[in-house]
């Protein structure tokens, strides 16, 4: 092929030039009349015409892809700071606990590209680590209730729930200071215990036996969630597609309301999705769920107000 | 600079600047696939192009505060999407290239196809711009792609309109030439020219 190596400072072609002004409709009527009369000029001409027409047709941008920039945006702007700090939080290993790798790095629909922008997240930590932390944040309280739902009955349970809650977002293992310091700070009312539902319950999906969260108002701590309600609103903003699981979890609720996944988490070694229930018009959730993956089989519920 | 997308854009960039969400939203909604277009076709691919844009959009929401309308905001923000699209191309050319990099280059032979139809190839467009030094290459995309004027460009990669008019001549010139010469055989992934 030819060297494209053009000097900045070379003079052109002062043909390339003419031509470049006739197709840009900059040149003279004399310069237009001249590369009229030359076959050879008309043909380069009808050259660049056909080149501009390629280049203008540009692949049109993926749903996707516009969604998640615009998510990570957005979430940026609400969360920029807080996040960049716990972002140096987490950086500097400040009471992070070691988190297994994340056995999904499913979708995220929260400010997370490709999966090529994950394999390269260590050259933005600012930006996409930084969207991550909210989404860390939300798994981190969801999870958090859930090892307090078993502590009173099955303390070692509710440390492995805890200890195996692993965001898969943009950060891949990282895990937040709050995530461990929520597993003290979070206490139960009496009466707020339920049944520890487990993935292969076969009762799990009746709300009846679904497992009963402590109150988010109630826990303790709860300034270390408070990203959620911000990240909650960034995701209905923008109005992120809602999974199979997320569609499952309105069932049993009133018509008029809307799910909007907030994240995946493994809980129990479980893969699931962490779903926030939203009356339409409502100014917040009032349900938060985590659902197993696969067969959407409701694992824990969050009253919310 | 975009026809209707100016309309009430200065009131949208200040209640964004205020601190409205939705503001914040439907600025870059307005925005968003014009900068696409210009990230897709910097980087030529579309893995690439969602990174640069990503980051476009996020380097705008941070910096609108700083943004202080002197320019309006079209302008701004494709300056902040062609240097994020060049900082892409810059980290690309650090990252290893596949060991099939010239497996989906065609061959020339003697059936090989004219300018004319080579340029319907989105793969030799994708490659033949990648080819392209990135001073070139932005006008080119500037002016073919969002159709800005001389002057516009101008604005957005501050060099003078003269710079802009010449450079947009012999990028085109370029192109023509690497897709009429059978550059199809190598460009496939080739990694662009690093800036002088």
């Amino acid at each position: 092929m030819s060297d494209t190596r053009l000097p900045p400072q070379d003079p052109g072609d002062p043909v390339d030039e003419l031509l470049s002004a006739v197709l840009d409709g900059m040149a003279s009527a004399d310069e237009e009349a001249r590369v009229a009369a030359d076959p050879q000029l008309r043909a380069r001409l009808g050259t660049l015409r056909a080149l501009r027409q390629s280049l203008a047709d540009v692949p049109a941008l993926p749903d996707e892809v516009g969604r998640t920039t615009l998510a990570a945006a957005l979430v940026a702007a609400a969360n920029g700071e807080a996040e960049d700090r716990e972002v140096l939080e987490v950086e500097d290993g400040a009471s992070a606990p070691a988190a297994p790798a994340p056995a999904r790095t499913g979708a995220v629909p929260i400010g997370v590209a490709t999966g090529r922008r994950r394999e390269r997240r260590d050259r933005r930590p600012g930006a996409l680590v930084g969207v991550a932390a909210a989404v860390v944040l939300v798994l981190a309280g969801l999870v958090a209730g859930l090892a307090a739902l078993g502590g009173d009955d099955d303390n070692d349970a509710a440390s492995g729930a805890l200890g195996q809650a692993s965001a898969s977002t943009a950060a891949g293992g990282a895990t937040t200071a709050a995530a461990g310091g929520s597993e003290d700070a979070i206490a139960l009312r009496e009466g707020d215990v339920g049944a520890a539902t487990a993935p292969s319950d076969a009762g799990a999906a009746d709300p009846s036996t679904r497992a009963a969260l402590p109150h988010l108002g109630d826990v303790q701590g709860r300034a270390q969630l408070s990203p959620l309600p911000d990240a909650w609103r960034d995701a209905r903003a923008l109005d992120v597609p809602a999974t199979a699981c997320s569609q499952e979890a309105l069932a049993g609720h009133p018509p008029g309301t809307t799910a909007v996944d907030l994240g995946t988490l493994t809980l129990a070694g479980t893969p699931a999705v962490a779903v926030a229930v939203v009356p339409v018009g409502a100014d917040a959730p009032s349900t938060a769920l985590v659902l197993a993956e696969q067969g959407c089989e409701v694992l824990a519920e969050v009253p919310w107000d | 600079m975009d026809g209707d997308v100016d309309i009430d854009e200065p009131a949208l960039v200040a209640a964004a600047q205020a601190g409205d969400r939705r503001a914040l939203d439907q600025l870059l909604r307005r925005h968003q696939p014009q900068l696409w277009k210009i990230c897709r076709r910097l980087t030529g691919n579309d893995a690439d192009a969602g990174d640069a844009l990503q980051d476009a959009l996020i380097a705008l929401v941070r910096g609108l505060p700083r943004f202080d309308g002197r320019a309006s905001f079209a302008t701004w923000a494709y300056r902040v999407t062609t240097n994020a699209c060049l900082d892409e191309l810059r980290r690309r050319r650090r990252r290893p290239i596949a060991d099939d990099a010239h497996a989906t280059a065609p061959d020339r032979r003697d059936d090989r196809p004219d300018v004319a139809s080579a340029v319907t190839d989105r793969l030799s467009i994708d490659a033949a711009l990648a080819a392209l030094p990135a001073e070139f290459q932005a006008p080119v995309v500037l002016r073919d792609v969002l159709g800005l004027d001389y002057g516009e460009i101008a604005a957005v990669l501050e060099i003078p309109a003269g710079t802009v008019k010449s450079r947009i001549a012999r990028g085109r010139a370029a192109l023509a030439r690497t897709l009429d010469e059978g550059g199809n055989r190598d460009t496939g992934r080739r990694r662009p020219t690093p800036r002088s």
